[in-house]
Parts: C-alpha cells; sequence; structure tokens
C-alpha cells in the first residue's frame, strides 16, 4: 500500500511492460489509500454523503480494474496464477454484501441468497472476489431498487450469480456473452473479458469453470466454477 | 454471532508508520478502541509479552529482511500468544498467499492490501467464529490431552460442516503428534481426492517420510515444488528428505533455491553451509557460515560456534589471517565464556597446524582439552569432530581415537557421519586404521542391540531392557538405541503393570532423542506407545 514496501517486490524493471506493470501495482495502492481516506471523511461527514458515496463507488470500480489488468499482465507469462483453497460461499457472498452495502445509497437494496450453497467450495478467493466485486458495481450502476447475490449448487459446481432489477443486458452483449473485449465509449470490456479467463483457470475433473450473462426479470451474472 | 468489537484488544505490526494508522482508523470503523502498535517484531513481542491481545494484525513485509511467518512462528513456539488469539496476515503482494496458506503454522486467516473495513470486519468476525467453533480443541491441546482433542475435531466434522477442511487439517497435524502417521496419511489423501491443495500435498510427503518412504516423499515433493518454487516449507523438506537419502548434492541444490529466496532465515543458512562443506564446497560454505555471522547478531540461536564453523572453513580454504580474526571475534564477543574459549582453541589448533607451528598448536590443544576435561562443555558433532582431528594430528592419538570413536556409536546409522570420520584418517593417511575404527564402533552399538531386540523377541523383556539401559548409558546420544531402549521398557510396562521411575526413565530417553533428532522417523510411534501406556494405567487422559 505504501511506495517503499511494494517497490521493493519488484524486481528493477527491464522493459517497458514491466515498469508500467510496477506503476499499476502502486496505483492501485494508492487508491487503496485514498479509499481509506474517503472512507474516514465517509465517517466524520454526512452532508456530503452522496457524493462520498460516488466517490467511493469510484474508487472500488477502478482498484478492481487495476487488479485484473495487473493479473492480465501475470497471466501473459504463463497464466493466471492461481491460489486454490476450500472457502465458504456464503462467507464470500457476505463479504460481497457488506461492500456493496457500504457503496448504496436508500434507493437500492441488497439481498442476499445462499439457502443450498455447498459449505466450502474449491477456488481463489481473492481473484472470484474481484470478479464478482465487479459484477457487484455493474448491477449496483443499473439497478432500479434491487440487487441480489447468491450461490447455489449447479451442475455439480458452485454458481456464484449477481442479478439486478434493470431492463436487462443488451441483445450484442447476450451475443457475444463478453468474450471479447469492446474498448467501447462505455466501456473496454475488460472486466467481461477477465471474467471469462478466470473462470477458464478453474479447473477440476476434466471440466472448467464458466461466466453466464442472462436477462430474466433483470441482468443476471453467473460465474461457475467445477 | 455479534461480536463486542469495543472489547478486543488489538495489536498492530507493521514497519510503516503510515499503513500501522490506516489500519488503526480502519479497525475504528467497526467500534475496535483498543489499539496498540508496533513497528518492529521485537516490539511487538515486547508488548505481547506485557498484555494479553485477542487479534493480532501482521504485515507480511516487516522490512529487514524479516516477516510475518517468522514472527508467527516464534510467538506460537515460544507459546507467547495462546491459540485462541486470531492473527491475520497482511500482505500488498498477492505472489505471498500460497506460502502463507500452506505452511504448517499458518495463519488465521490473510488479507491482500488494499482491503475496505467493511472486509477486514467481515474477516475477523469469521475468524473469531471459528477459534469458537475450535477453542474446545485448543484447550485440549494446550492440556497434552491429544486423543480427546482428535476426538473433538471429529464432532466437529459432524456438525459444522463449514469447518471441514480445518477440522481435518488440524485432525492430521495431531495424529502425527502422536505417531498415528498412517491414519493422517489418508486424511491428506482424502482432501486431495477433493482437490489436490498445496498444504494436503506437503502433509502427505511429510507422512511419507515419517514412514521412511524416502522415495515417494521426494517424487511428492518435487512435483509440489516446480508446481510451486515460491512453497519454501516444501523445498525445505525436500532438502531434509534429500539429506536422509544422503543424496547430499541435490540437497545441497534445493537448499540453495530456498536460501536465495530468503536469505534471511539464519537456520537455513546454517543447515546449507553444512551441507556444502559436506560436499566439498568450502566456498560455499564459507558464504553461509559469514553470513549467519554477519546477520545474526542480535539472533537468540547465536552461539560461539557459529565463529568456530566459520573459521574452520577458513582454515580448510588456506585464509589463515581471516580465521585468525573470526577466532580473535569469537573471543571479543564471548568474554570470560568457557564453551567459546574451548571452541575457538580447537580451531586455533587447528589453524596453527596448517601453519606449521607446531608449538602453538600443542598450546591451543592443551588449552581445549583442559576446558573439556574440568567443566561440562557440551560437544557439538562437527566440533568433536574437530577436536578429534586437532588430537590425531598433534600426538594425541589416544583421546582423538576415543572422541570419534564416540562419535561413531552415538551415530552408528548416520552414513554422513561414519563417511566423515573415514574420511578425517584418510586425510592424513592413515585410511585402514578409519575404517577398522568405524567398522569396530557400528559393530558394538549394532551388536548390543540386535542381542536386544533378539532377547525381546524371545519374550525375555527385561533382559532386554537391562541391555538397553547398558546400552544407553555408554551411547548417550545414539537415538536409534534411546527410541529402542524408551520402546523396551514401555513394552514390559505395557505387560506388566505401571512403574513411576521405569516410565519416568522412558520419558527421559525419548526427551532426550527428541532433543538430539526430532525428525526421526520411529519417535512418533515410540511417543504414542508412551501416551498409549499412560492412557491405560489411567496416569493420562
Amino acid at each position: 500500500m505504501t511506495g517503499r514496501d511494494d517497490a521493493s517486490n519488484w524486481a528493477a524493471p527491464v522493459n517497458l511492460t514491466d515498469l508500467i506493470a510496477a506503476e499499476v501495482h502502486e496505483l492501485k495502492n494508492r487508491l487503496g489509500h485514498l479509499t481509506l481516506d474517503l472512507d474516514e471523511l465517509a465517517a466524520h461527514d454526512t452532508h456530503m454523503a452522496e457524493v462520498l458515496r460516488d466517490a467511493r463507488n469510484t474508487c472500488h470500480r477502478v482498484g478492481a480494474s487495476l487488479v485484473q489488468v495487473l493479473t492480465l499482465y501475470k497471466s501473459e507469462q504463463g497464466g493466471i496464477p492461481l491460489n486454490v483453497e476450500a472457502h465458504s460461499p456464503a462467507e464470500i457472498v457476505g463479504e460481497l454484501k457488506a461492500d456493496a452495502d457500504s457503496l448504496v445509497g436508500a434507493g437500492v437494496q441488497i439481498a442476499v441468497e445462499v439457502d443450498g450453497a455447498p459449505p466450502f467450495w474449491f477456488f481463489d478467493r481473492y481473484l472470484v472476489g474481484v470478479v464478482m466485486a465487479t459484477a457487484v458495481h455493474n448491477a449496483i450502476k443499473f439497478a432500479r431498487g434491487r440487487v441480489v447475490i447468491g450461490a447455489r449448487p449447479e451442475a455439480g459446481g458452485l454458481c456464484l450469480f449477481v442479478q439486478d432489477d434493470s431492463p436487462g443486458y443488451p441483445p450484442e452483449m447476450l451475443a457475444q456473452q463478453g468474450r471479447r473485449p469492446t474498448g467501447s465509449a462505455t466501456g473496454t470490456g475488460l472486466g467481461l473479458y477477465f471474467a471469462h479467463l478466470l473462470a477458464g483457470a478453474h479447473a477440476n475433473e476434466g471440466r472448467v469453470g464458466t461466466v453466464r450473462l442472462e436477462n430474466r426479470d433483470g441482468a443476471i451474472f453467473s460465474l461457475w466454477l467445477p | 454471532m455479534t461480536i463486542d468489537f469495543e472489547k478486543k484488544k488489538v495489536l498492530v505490526l507493521d514497519d510503516h508508520p503510515g499503513m500501522r494508522s490506516s489500519i488503526r482508523i480502519t479497525l475504528s470503523h467497526f467500534g475496535v478502541v483498543k489499539t496498540d502498535m508496533a513497528g518492529t517484531a521485537f516490539e511487538a513481542a515486547k508488548r505481547l509479552k506485557q498484555l494479553p491481545y485477542d487479534i493480532i494484525i501482521c504485515d507480511y513485509n516487516l522490512g529487514d529482511g524479516r516477516n510475518g511467518q517468522q514472527f508467527l512462528e516464534e510467538i506460537r513456539h515460544t507459546k507467547l500468544v495462546p491459540l485462541s488469539t486470531v492473527f491475520l496476515m497482511v500482505t500488498a503482494e498477492r505472489s505471498y498467499e500460497r506460502v502463507m496458506s500452506a505452511v504448517e503454522l499458518a495463519p488465521d486467516d490473510y488479507l491482500i492490501k488494499p482491503f475496505t473495513a467493511e472486509i477486514l470486519q467481515q474477516r475477523l468476525i469469521k475468524i473469531i467464529e471459528k477459534k469458537e467453533a475450535f477453542q474446545p480443541v485448543y484447550q485440549d491441546m494446550d492440556d497434552g490431552r491429544i486423543d480427546s482433542a482428535i476426538r473433538r475435531c471429529e464432532q466437529i466434522l459432524e456438525d459444522k460442516p463449514l469447518y471441514t477442511i480445518d477440522a481435518l487439517r488440524l485432525k492430521a497435524e495431531l495424529l502425527i503428534a502422536i505417531g498415528r502417521v498412517d491414519q493422517a496419511q489418508d486424511i491428506y489423501q482424502q482432501v486431495i481426492a477433493m482437490r489436490a491443495v498445496p498444504w494436503a500435498r506437503l502433509g502427505l510427503a511429510k507422512t511419507l517420510f515419517l514412514q521412511d518412504k524416502l522415495d515417494e516423499a521426494e517424487e511428492e515433493l518435487d512435483d509440489l515444488c516446480e508446481a510451486a518454487p515460491d512453497f519454501l516449507a516444501a523445498n525445505d523438506m525436500l532438502a531434509q528428505v534429500q539429506e536422509s537419502q544422503n543424496k547430499l548434492e541435490a540437497a545441497q541444490a534445493t537448499l540453495a533455491r530456498t536460501v536465495a529466496r530468503s536469505p534471511n532465515t539464519l537456520s537455513r543458512q546454517k543447515l546449507f553451509g553444512e551441507i556444502a562443506l559436506a560436499n566439498g564446497d568450502l566456498e560455499g560454505a564459507e558464504k553461509a557460515f559469514a553470513f549467519v555471522l554477519e546477520k545474526g547478531t542480535h539472533s537468540v540461536l547465536r552461539n560461539p560456534e557459529d565463529h568456530a564453523r566459520l573459521a574452520k572453513v577458513q582454515v580448510d580454504r588456506g585464509k589463515l589471517k581471516e580465521a585468525g580474526q573470526t577466532l580473535s571475534d569469537l573471543r571479543t564477543e564471548y568474554v570470560n565464556n568457557p564453551k567459546a574459549e574451548f571452541a575457538a582453541s580447537v580451531v586455533e589448533c587447528l589453524k596453527e597446524t596448517k601453519a606449521g607451528n607446531g608449538e602453538g598448536a600443542k598450546q591451543a590443544l592443551d588449552r581445549a582439552l583442559k576446558i573439556r576435561h574440568e567443566t561440562e562443555v557440551g560437544l557439538s558433532d562437527s566440533l568433536a569432530m574437530d577436536l578429534a582431528n586437532a588430537c590425531l594430528v598433534n600426538g594425541a592419538d589416544e583421546e582423538g581415537r576415543q572422541i570419534l570413536t564416540e562419535l561413531v556409536k552415538n551415530n552408528h546409522d548416520d552414513a554422513g557421519m561414519l563417511n566423515r570420520t573415514r574420511q578425517l584418517f584418510a586425510s592424513l593417511g592413515r585410511g585402514d586404521e578409519g575404517e577398522r575404527l568405524v567398522e569396530e564402533g557400528v559393530k558394538s552399538a549394532v551388536s548390543l542391540n540386535n542381542q536386544a531386540v533378539m532377547l525381546a523377541r524371545a519374550g525375555d523383556l527385561p533382559g532386554a531392557v537391562d541391555l538397553l539401559d547398558q546400552a544407553v548409558r555408554r551411547m548417550p546420544n545414539n537415538v536409534q538405541i534411546l527410541l529402542n531402549a524408551a520402546q523396551a521398557i514401555l513394552t514390559l510396562l505395557r505387560q506388566v503393570g505401571w512403574d513411576a521411575d521405569k516410565a519416568a526413565t522412558a520419558g527421559a530417553y525419548l526427551e532426550q532423542a527428541r532433543q538430539r533428532k526430532g525428525d526421526h522417523p520411529k519417535l512418533p510411534k515410540v511417543s504414542a506407545l508412551y501416551h498409549e501406556v499412560a492412557v491405560k494405567y489411567g496416569m493420562a487422559r
């Protein structure tokens, strides 16, 4: 989170790409500081609550993007490095809800659905957390009043999902399923592209994870893990 | 469960003041008011000695080459904090994640920076709930009731599916502690069948090692180290296995990898130096021992022998001036310390011998022998070897031969030690004499041991116990004999009934064996037998 500490974890940059990656790492950590400062402000100052919430929202989104960019850079050098351990799906959903609650005003309700979820499942908690947080940020952005974050068993695997009550994904997105980054003005599509990559990196007994976008009373983002 | 964070005492350990206050503010968002902060492990340990804390939040990177894992191991080994204290590790680098989750003494959880107050709070709540569920197990562990702790793990497995993996992991470790290694192996395999997580693979390798299945252990570890090169614990165990297989060059190569990744772990540097020395890599050995001296100034593990090891290698390399300087440093650092003076004199004798100064060598040797006869200086194996060397080249043949005979008898199953003894004689052009001395020493140790085993098999347990007691008196540092003696006594007690004196003797043998070679494959089995017999007669629960 601070410069000295992290600079030492990086070998001396030997080329431009390494230098950029080191800088992104640094940016991510400075952004972390900024987020904490905003948390501090939010705790003291309530009449700017709306503005602060927007600012914090932006910080969370940018933070998740930077992690994705960094991980993508590392994946260029030989796949996404995963740390797969047993974790509780209900716990990760609980963390996503706690973060989401701090990012929305009274107008949006965050609900949780974890009945029937397995007590533990094997996955990379940190990166799955980043992908799901990005999905939650999007849901919050488009939702009219309600977002559901949940976990359930599906096809012998674990399905983590985020559902909102927005008008749903546009048709071209449903067709593409976000597999290819768009680079458009409304968003680069990096988040979805990363989600597909991360899902694919999770493998078990010959099956790999998948990402699914669908519309049913709103938009549903699902991450299925074998 | 609602958790009253206002009552929790929290210690934050981070070498950056900015980060410390960030965490303090983050904690205050959910009601933590009692936060103390420390910038170094030393300062944190001091605070832990003064006050009990409920929660420790520790940064992985503590600066100056130290890390949070070393700190965690230190405070758990010295029992500075109870198992019920929450330990949360924090890191900026995702690459440490695997390292943190897979080590034997893992933190309760870890968190990657930057994180929000919400996430920190959620994590702490989950850890506290888990600790609560395992509290009865910890209590049993603290009281030494391992059987009961295992049963409680089984209860958790039945009642609380959320903690399945944690309970399996702890149960396997407890099973190993009381020697039920094959059952622990089953658990690791059961977890691996679900998913081949690194800690379970390391656990499996350990159970193979403990069952003396060295080739299988090596294969598993090779694979694991290749999949996760930053997983130092796996590399360390691989080096240990290779050393047991007497593949010293492979062991040195493995250790070289871990030393390069984590140079500041001094115990690893020392081990590297010893193995380099055994491989004849004097340069590598000198570098490692010099590093230990330079970095270990404030280490609690510092020992006069650290200087002596370096000086000896310098003598071997013909760097006599440097050796002289190292010995003079040794004497300056430890004033009026017989052990230090003894070690210095032994190496000084070798240095003067090499310099062709027979008179000086003789004087140094006399000084060393005088200290040895007048005080109870403990003799490490390497210093014993150096002393014997000094004796043999300075006309104290009888003493030299006696020291080496003892060394051989005490290590009759250690191929490396026997080889070093042979090499010493060979280097003096007395190879045949060396062969004979080693052969006789091994034979007398083996024959006593075998006679006792035969008596025991023939049903004469008291006879076997007597013989092994004698053997222990003659070879007090021979781990195999210590363990056989303890086993014979305990088997006898199991048949004829409890005897407090005999049980105490068996316990003392076990302790001696543990101190000398804590990883001896037979140790868990005999420990388990002790426990079983004690339980049978109501002397333990």
